[in-house]
């Protein structure tokens, strides 16, 4: 790490940090569980910021983010807890927010990720399986899945309409 | 409206989770290096204490190799080390590893009726048993209500059609050969599926990807490969032994010429020599492989060669060099029956089983190796005849 590259870390982690959350957010459903993903990529970025710098520190941020996620619940599901409706950080005050809410907490782990990055974030099929580790069938299968499990609770929603891409 | 705009809609608080973030990486930075200072003379420690655990199993103590260091996006820069463990079946070891017993109810719910998300695990009530059980998302149990018949490798043992690769990748599938077919069962309807293969005695089924299974006999090396997308079967020119990474690609364990090392042949015609082998197990089991390490089981001793005598063991070794990283002794005085179910997140996920309850029942003791802590931890104890390991999620 060198020391001269704190300023520009800085600069880049201040705006993207709100984004990073959100996202997390909707993959935790669980604002506090998204904030310390976040902060992991953050530190776990700072440490290669000399490379990342002059790459693609977004989506290298993002690619730990996920695959943190993955790791900390197939640790936790070992505790075989009842699945439950993650805790959110305010109640759903707004359709769309409730929409949101059904939606992803009905789908499990995978497919929530795979719907966040391909519509949320845009990432394309190839990107979404670099970013999970998986390959693009499996993304698109899954895709699938959750796109038929979506039209039950939210049928409303555009990306929903005809065959998933 | 869609489903970006949606969760732009979602009001959050403000973070500040950048704060500190540099800070705490130049302490992490720091950390490190005090401990690698300290890690060489504690090393040398472990090494000569170790060896008097292991001379009880007949292992000597291996030479510590030269720390190779591996990067991922997902993982700081560590420093993986060659390290031995007492055996896994060794009893202080395994009476911690054995937890209370569970056993899937008797009038567990038909999957028919109550399809899942993925299993958790499947399992079979008793050796050689028809009757599969699967646990889902919900930690409910399903039995599975497809018709299914004991399988005949040809030599006249008749035993179950499933096995620990039976779940596919994602866990929603089971992979089932008939003497002369394929059932994939789907778990999230109940539906299954019936590939008719042109061979005989058929007993392996294994996931190459999702929707890719390669099936064999007990005594073929090559098998045939069912791809379910497209409802097809042809020859494969991979076995039982194969196993997919990560990235997609695919590698066969198999024997080397000089008969005990181990060529690890990649689908690309790339093949990297190992002095492992995988070849004095019950049946021959595929490795598991990510996109840095290859891990085999049922490792014979080998003598003469400058290294220790293993016995059985669990090996992780180097995808690209074939060098090994860790090893795990499995060896029991009546057996090895320890089978590698997968792993989750750099740990791998075995079943270690026991002395066994009845006919038909074993203790499977599931435990968690950490092969780069050095740990072994229990997850799950189940009574039954054998396992598969849900990744699916």
């Amino acid at each position: 790490m060198r020391a001269d590259g704190r300023e520009s870390f800085e600069a880049w982690a201040q705006a993207r940090q709100q984004a990073m959350v959100r996202s997390a957010y909707l993959l935790t459903g669980d604002f506090h569980r998204a904030e310390d993903l976040v902060q992991e990529a953050l530190i776990r970025a700072a440490q290669r910021w000399d490379v990342l710098e002059h790459g693609n520190p977004d989506a290298w941020a993002r690619t730990v983010i996920y695959r943190q996620h993955i790791s900390w619940w197939r640790r936790t599901r070992r505790e075989w807890t009842v699945d439950r409706l993650p805790e959110a950080a305010t109640p759903p005050t707004a359709d769309s927010e409730l929409v949101i809410h059904t939606a992803f907490t009905r789908l499990p782990p995978r497919q929530r990720a795979v719907m966040i990055l391909r519509y949320v974030e845009d990432l394309s099929v190839a990107d979404t399986a670099a970013t999970l580790g998986v390959t693009e069938g499996t993304v698109k299968k899954q895709t699938s899945l959750a796109v038929e499990r979506l039209r039950a609770v939210a049928p409303e929603l555009e990306e929903l309409q005809g065959e998933p891409t | 409206m869609r489903l970006n705009e949606q969760a732009r809609m979602v009001e959050l608080p403000s973070t500040r989770v950048a704060e500190g973030a540099w800070d705490s990486a130049v302490r992490r930075v720091r950390r490190r290096r005090v401990a690698v200072v300290v890690i060489a003379p504690i090393t040398v420690l472990a090494v000569v204490a170790a060896t008097n655990v292991i001379a009880h199993n007949g292992d000597q103590t291996p030479p510590i190799d030269t720390p190779v260091a591996s990067t991922s996006p997902t993982e700081p820069q560590i420093v993986t080390r060659r390290m031995g463990m007492p055996s896994a079946y060794e009893p202080q070891t395994f009476e911690r590893l054995v937890g209370e017993t569970i056993r899937p109810p008797a009038d567990a719910i038909a999957l028919s009726e109550s399809p899942i998300s993925y299993a958790k695990l499947a399992m079979t009530r008793g050796v050689d048993s028809t009757e599969i059980l699967v646990l889902g998302q919900d930690d409910k149990w399903r039995q599975l209500d497809v018709p299914l018949e004991t399988v005949d490798d040809g030599s006249g043992y008749v035993g179950s059609p499933f096995r620990s690769t039976s779940l596919s990748p994602d866990a929603s599938m089971l992979a089932l050969p008939q003497r002369s077919s394929l059932v994939v069962v789907d778990l999230t309807d109940g539906s299954h599926r019936t590939y008719r293969v042109p061979a005989d005695y058929l007993v392996y089924a294994n996931w190459l990807s999702d929707s890719r299974v390669v099936v064999a006999s007990e005594s073929s090396s090559l098998g045939w490969e069912v791809d379910l997308d497209e409802g097809s079967v042809s020859r494969s020119q991979f076995g039982p032994s194969t196993a997919s990474a990560p990235d997609g690609r695919l590698v066969t364990w198999g024997m080397g010429s000089d008969g005990f090392s181990t060529t690890m042949e990649w689908d690309n015609g790339q093949a990297v020599s190992s002095d492992y082998n995988n070849t004095a197990g019950f049946h021959p089991t595929p490795p598991l492989v990510n996109d840095a390490i290859v891990v085999g089981h049922h490792i014979t001793n080998r003598t003469g060669l400058g290294l220790p005598l293993l016995q059985n063991a669990i090996v992780v070794v180097d995808r690209s060099t074939g060098a090994p990283l860790a090893y795990l002794p499995t060896m029991r005085a009546k057996g090895d029956l320890t089978t590698l179910l997968g792993w989750d997140d750099g740990k791998i996920v075995l079943s270690l089983v026991g002395h066994p309850i009845s006919e038909s029942e074993y203790t499977m003791a599931l435990a968690e190796w950490d092969w780069k802590e050095g740990t072994l931890e229990p997850l799950i104890t189940l009574a039954g005849g054998s396992v598969a390991w849900g990744h699916g999620w």
